[in-house]
């Protein structure tokens, strides 16, 4: 019986040594976010890591003393990006870790340069990137972004990915794509947008999208913030926002609505080989600020005039990134053909091949239908 | 020995259902997708559902009209001591690379997503002393571990399934029933294989006494159903989350599916290492079925001596480490397909005919 105790003993102390391997979390390298571009010189690539530096991350008791910024980047180039991951340790001794990678940035000279399947083929094929991770694009300097004093965040790449926090309040910026949703819109073999980001007096600012052309697989061009909007229509992911109408729009104005929801439905009519598409979009909204003072609220038929004129901007909306999509860059990065797919599948097994070209020439019916359900809390009726 | 003489009908079914999903609930979505190329494939799913049932009835006759007998021993009872003995081997051989294939791939799996630097002998081999530390007390052991851990697993993939909900996107199983119908109810030569484990009524008859035929079936048909059920949320949700295009060209769709799910500053942020660990059990449940079924084979086989476990355990564990990456690996899957075919079908089918003619059955 005492050898079958120590024998268990003896073996425990083999089995059950714990921690022998243990790493501090101090000494982990965590990479909060990545920045992509390309060195013009070297004709190479470049990474740039943001580390977490613990130590100086700002307590209560001692914010005031220290102001240094509490990460590192560290930027460098090589041919692949994995190789330059490895090549991290020759400048910090903390392993990288990628596990909480909050965005990554990457410049439209990279997109331009490379293919974006390529450009992203370590993050989803390596374990330690996970596919939620946002992805975005930016025509300033990568570096200096990474570099910026955060308003609101503690790290710049926290910042970036914070950014579309608001997507339900403001239809101007982009909602995020992940990795994930970028290597399906890859395999799918479909254009597509990536959010944007600029460097705005040493702030960093959400600033419409680059679009990724499906053939090429390269960044082609830019929406503006002005058109996100209509973007955010088609893609049906308005939640919110206002809608501005001035003066020339509504009589006595400007008046502001205030978007409580919206709703885009898609309709496809093919007519032998010619497809039509007709976008609904059903929009709810309220009175949110009027600086006309004779309307009477009250009185039936007041919204009439107004529902109409917003019914007309937000259909111009819709049309210009239509004609941006169709005339100027010639590209689907709209996603319409997944409903093209979904209620044509017939159409679609044929025609998949050459979208390319029925897209810019299909006929499109934007049909907007804007609703006024409140006024508010009070309503100044001085005439 | 174990004390367990004659299993309920709800613990055959926790049998049926623990040993039916294992790999395949990984891997399954990316043959599919590349098999069928649509929306629809969930649908393959019932088709394959219906051809198993249909084979499952040939199980149930033979285990009513052997009551109390494992396969080992009816074929030796139905076809004599040589033919028997063909079969058995056959039999044996099957269990063995099937065992093999789910410790493979399993042991891929961990190392890919949990034990990066783990050499895979050590992954392999830990995993299969639990598994013979199970078998090691025979049938009635391995029905009340399977009992005890089959509310664990299905709470583990209730979970996936509702913190999956946030990411789907119905516009990718859209649009629905619009795919050619044999291509889908071609699909089912994969589905099928995703249904194996249901053979192994044969190895647990011997824990069934007598039993009517109709209650058999119907214990059958549940634990096909269910599984099935499972199998179909699942697609539907893999379809949603990631769409058909990306099912192709993940390894492990179904781990990416849970790595997705991200719930900022909560405790699920990393989702898929909880959802890992609970169907590593899964996974652990199916192998060691076959490995039980396997030392069973080899017990009836050769004279019965204690060194049967840890043969059948070196066996497996040889035949393992034999493909040297995963590309291999999902390539014999082809071969283990047919291999399974003859063992589970064809064997089974001819055993029944001949008894039928013989007209003898164990209880008379």
């Amino acid at each position: 019986m005492p050898r079958k105790i120590i024998f268990t003993g003896l073996l425990m102390l083999f089995l059950l040594t714990g921690c022998w391997d243990i790493k501090e979390i101090e000494d982990v390298g965590i990479v909060t976010g990545m920045g992509l571009d390309v060195n013009e010189e070297k004709d190479e690539l470049t990474m740039i890591n943001q580390y977490v530096v613990p130590a100086r991350i700002p307590t209560q008791q001692s914010s005031a003393q220290q102001h240094s910024a509490p990460y590192q980047n560290i930027s460098q180039s090589g041919k692949t990006f994995f190789e330059i991951i490895r090549n991290n340790s020759l400048e910090s001794n903390r392993p990288p870790n990628y596990t909480h990678l909050k965005s990554i940035l990457a410049s439209t000279a990279l997109f331009q340069k490379e293919r974006a399947d390529q450009v992203i083929d370590l993050f989803i094929r390596d374990h330690e990137f996970r596919r939620t991770t946002p992805v975005f694009l930016t025509k300033d300097p990568v570096l200096d972004i990474l570099n910026t004093e955060p308003a609101k965040e503690l790290f710049p790449s926290i910042q970036i990915k914070s950014l579309s926090e608001n997507f339900q309040k403001n239809n101007q910026n982009p909602t995020n794509l992940s990795i994930g949703d970028l290597s399906q819109l890859i395999s799918e073999n479909k254009s597509f947008l990536i959010p944007g980001i600029t460097l705005n007096e040493g702030k960093i600012k959400s600033s419409g999208a680059g679009i990724i052309d499906a053939e090429s697989s390269n960044y082609v061009g830019w929406i503006d913030v002005e058109d996100m909007e209509g973007v955010r229509y088609i893609h049906n992911t308005v939640q919110g926002g206002f809608i501005y109408l001035d003066e020339e729009k509504v009589d006595d104005g400007p008046i502001i609505l205030e978007i409580k929801g919206s709703n885009t439905k898609f309709k496809t009519k093919v007519t032998g080989e010619q497809l039509e598409m007709t976008i609904k979009i059903a929009t709810s909204t309220t009175l949110a600020e009027d600086w006309g003072t004779g309307r009477d609220v009250y009185r039936k038929g007041w919204k009439k005039g107004i529902e109409d004129a917003s019914n007309k901007v937000t259909q111009g909306k819709v049309e210009q990134v239509l004609k941006l999509a169709q005339q100027e860059y010639r590209i689907d990065f709209l996603n319409v053909s997944n409903w093209v797919q979904i209620h044509e599948p017939e159409y679609w097994e044929k025609h998949e091949k050459d979208w390319g070209e029925i897209f810019p020439d299909m006929t499109f019916k934007v049909e907007v239908s804007t609703e006024i359900t409140d006024f508010g809390t009070q309503n100044f009726n001085t005439e | 020995m174990s004390d367990l003489k004659q299993l309920t009908m709800l613990q055959l079914v926790i049998v049926f259902i623990s040993s039916m999903i294992g790999i395949g609930i990984i891997l399954m979505p990316r043959d599919l997708a590349n098999m069928v190329d649509s929306q629809d494939l969930w649908l393959s799913i019932i088709f394959g559902a219906v051809a198993v049932s249909v084979v499952s009835c040939i199980y149930v006759a033979l285990a009513v009209r052997y009551p109390g007998l494992t396969f080992f021993e009816m074929t030796s009872t139905i076809m004599g001591k040589f033919i028997g003995f063909l079969f058995n081997f056959f039999f044996t051989v099957y269990s063995l690379i099937v065992a093999a294939y789910i410790l493979r791939v399993t042991g891929g799996i961990i190392k890919n997503y949990l034990l990066d630097t783990t050499p895979l002998y050590v992954v392999v081999g830990s995993f299969m002393l639990v598994s013979m530390y199970l078998i090691y007390n025979g049938a009635g052991d391995i029905v009340r571990f399977f009992q005890l851990y089959f509310p664990i697993m299905m709470v583990m993939f209730i979970v996936l399934c509702l913190l999956s909900i946030k990411n789907l996107d119905f516009n990718n199983v859209r649009p629905v029933l619009q795919n050619n119908i044999w291509t889908t109810i071609s699909g089912a030569q994969i589905t099928f294989f995703s249904f194996l484990g249901m053979e192994l009524l044969l190895i647990f008859s011997k824990l069934i006494k007598k039993k009517k035929a109709k209650q058999l079936l119907i214990t059958m048909w549940t634990s096909i159903g269910l599984t099935a059920l499972i199998y179909v949320v699942f697609h539907i949700i893999s379809i949603g989350v990631l769409g058909v295009e990306e099912l192709k060209e993940i390894t492990f769709p179904t781990i990416e599916m849970a790595k997705s799910i991200e719930f900022q500053g909560f405790f699920f942020e990393r989702f898929e290492l909880i959802f890992l660990f609970g169907w590593l059990t899964t996974a652990y449940t199916s192998f060691t079925a076959y490995m039980y079924a396997l030392t069973l084979g080899l017990k009836n086989m050769f004279t019965p001596s204690e060194w049967f476990l840890p043969v059948a355990g070196a066996l497996i564990v040889a035949l393992t480490l034999y493909p040297e990456g995963l590309t291999e690996v999902f390539h014999y899957s082809t071969q283990i397909q047919l291999i399974s075919v003859a063992a589970i079908v064809v064997l089974p089918a001819l055993l029944l005919i001949v008894s039928l003619i013989r007209g003898n059955t164990y209880a008379t």
